[in-house]
């Protein structure tokens, strides 16, 4: 029953499904005992003309800087919104496109560290603002895109708060289906 | 008047600020330095009410590797670190009718490094050292480790959060030298030993310089 009800409002409505991989590159002082990363995920987009709404999901195991059995792993759900710029057109297709896209997104991470059979776990929000080139054919979208991610920690310490910001880079590549 | 679009962002970004409220400081953990070795600094300890002094002065080579001075109280003291650790260069030598005899000499491993809450790490020497040429001594120096805690620390110096809680249990097994202790070390992120519990006995970091 579902699949009935589902279908025809995908069809109707824009919504798009996809994957990207990636590369997270680790800064703000990460980067020196950790190594980049590759990133895996997946989005489920909904495109109204050239604004798009975007959830992803994607994972990154950062590695330690050394021969060690310690892990870093993130796992980030966001939301986004993102607007395309449309460069060019095929001449033949009305469909198909290209241009640049501007994106902001704000999520939350999930992060485990492990050494051995040692872990910890924690969370932290973060904000991303990404720009890339998309290329729309048809039902299909690949897209590659650079993005700024901040994360954000805060907790009292005494009568003050400290706050930590820790800056990362990601640069990834995406396939999507647009219904 | 915002548009539909600029609306958007702003409701994303609104969101993006409702979450910064929290956060477990892991990315803050993860990327300290919890045992920085910069020369220049300086760390002063109260101990049982004496002053105890450590600060890092230089570089030098010890058996065959690099290693960073440390005096403490005056008294050298050699360490080496990279990403996966620190150790420090250990000598026990053992004085037997006005005479010398080395029964460990090494870079025994200290801390595990990175510090992640629950890590244990575990270490042991063993050798047999002849003494007097006929005294067969056996040495055994072995340390368990485990990290148990991060915690707000406050010290005359100031209060320093996100420590990681050390113990350690240290045997060591040498002829007239054998002797066992247990202790607890609170290492703050940026500035390194901060407290110390071993039994009766305290350390606490009363100031600090970190050098550049």
């Amino acid at each position: 029953m579902l699949p009935l009800v589902l279908v025809p409002l995908l069809v109707s409505a824009g919504f798009e499904v996809g994957g990207r991989i990636g590369v997270v590159f680790p800064a703000s002082g990460l980067e020196t005992t950790h190594d980049a990363a590759a990133l895996f995920g997946a989005n489920l987009g909904y495109e109204a003309g050239l604004n798009r709404l975007t959830l992803a999901y994607a994972y990154s195991g950062l590695q330690a800087r050394q021969a060690s059995p310690y892990r870093f792993d993130l796992h980030d759900l966001s939301l986004g919104y993102g607007r395309e710029f449309v460069l060019g057109r095929a001449l033949s297709r009305a469909d198909s496109y290209w241009g640049f896209e501007a994106s902001a997104s704000a999520g939350l991470g999930l992060l485990g560290r492990t050494f051995n059979s040692a872990r910890e776990t924690g969370k932290a929000p973060y904000g991303a603002l990404a720009v890339g080139f998309f290329q729309r054919q048809g039902h299909s979208r690949v897209m590659v895109a650079l993005d700024n991610v901040v994360f954000s920690e805060s907790r009292p310490a005494g009568n003050t708060s400290s706050v930590s910001l820790t800056y990362m880079l990601a640069i990834k590549g995406g396939v999507a289906y647009v219904f | 008047m915002c548009s539909s679009a600029c609306r958007r962002l702003l409701l994303v970004l609104a969101a993006g600020a409702l979450l910064a409220g929290c956060g477990d400081m892991m990315f803050y953990r993860a990327k300290s330095d919890y045992f920085p070795l910069i020369p220049g600094s300086r760390w002063t300890y109260d101990v049982g009410g004496n002053t105890a002094i450590d600060s890092v002065v230089g570089d030098s080579v010890v058996d065959g590797r690099t290693c960073v001075v440390v005096l403490r109280d005056y008294a050298p003291e050699y360490w080496t670190k990279d990403v996966a650790g620190v150790t420090q260069h250990t000598s026990l030598i053992l004085n037997r009718g006005g005479q010398d005899f080395v029964l460990e000499q090494e870079y025994r491993p200290i801390y595990a490094l990175p510090f992640v809450l629950g890590a244990t790490w575990h270490s042991t020497y063993r050798d047999t050292v002849v003494v007097q040429g006929t005294d067969t001594v056996p040495v055994r120096d072995s340390i368990d480790c485990r990290v148990t805690a991060v915690d707000d620390i406050g010290t005359p110096a100031g209060t320093f959060v996100q420590c990681y809680r050390v113990e350690t249990h240290r045997e060591v097994e040498a002829a007239e030298l054998s002797y066992t202790t247990d202790y607890y070390e609170w290492l703050a992120p940026g500035v390194g030993l901060v407290k110390r519990v071993a039994g009766t006995d305290s350390l606490v970091l009363t100031d600090y310089h970190t050098g550049r």
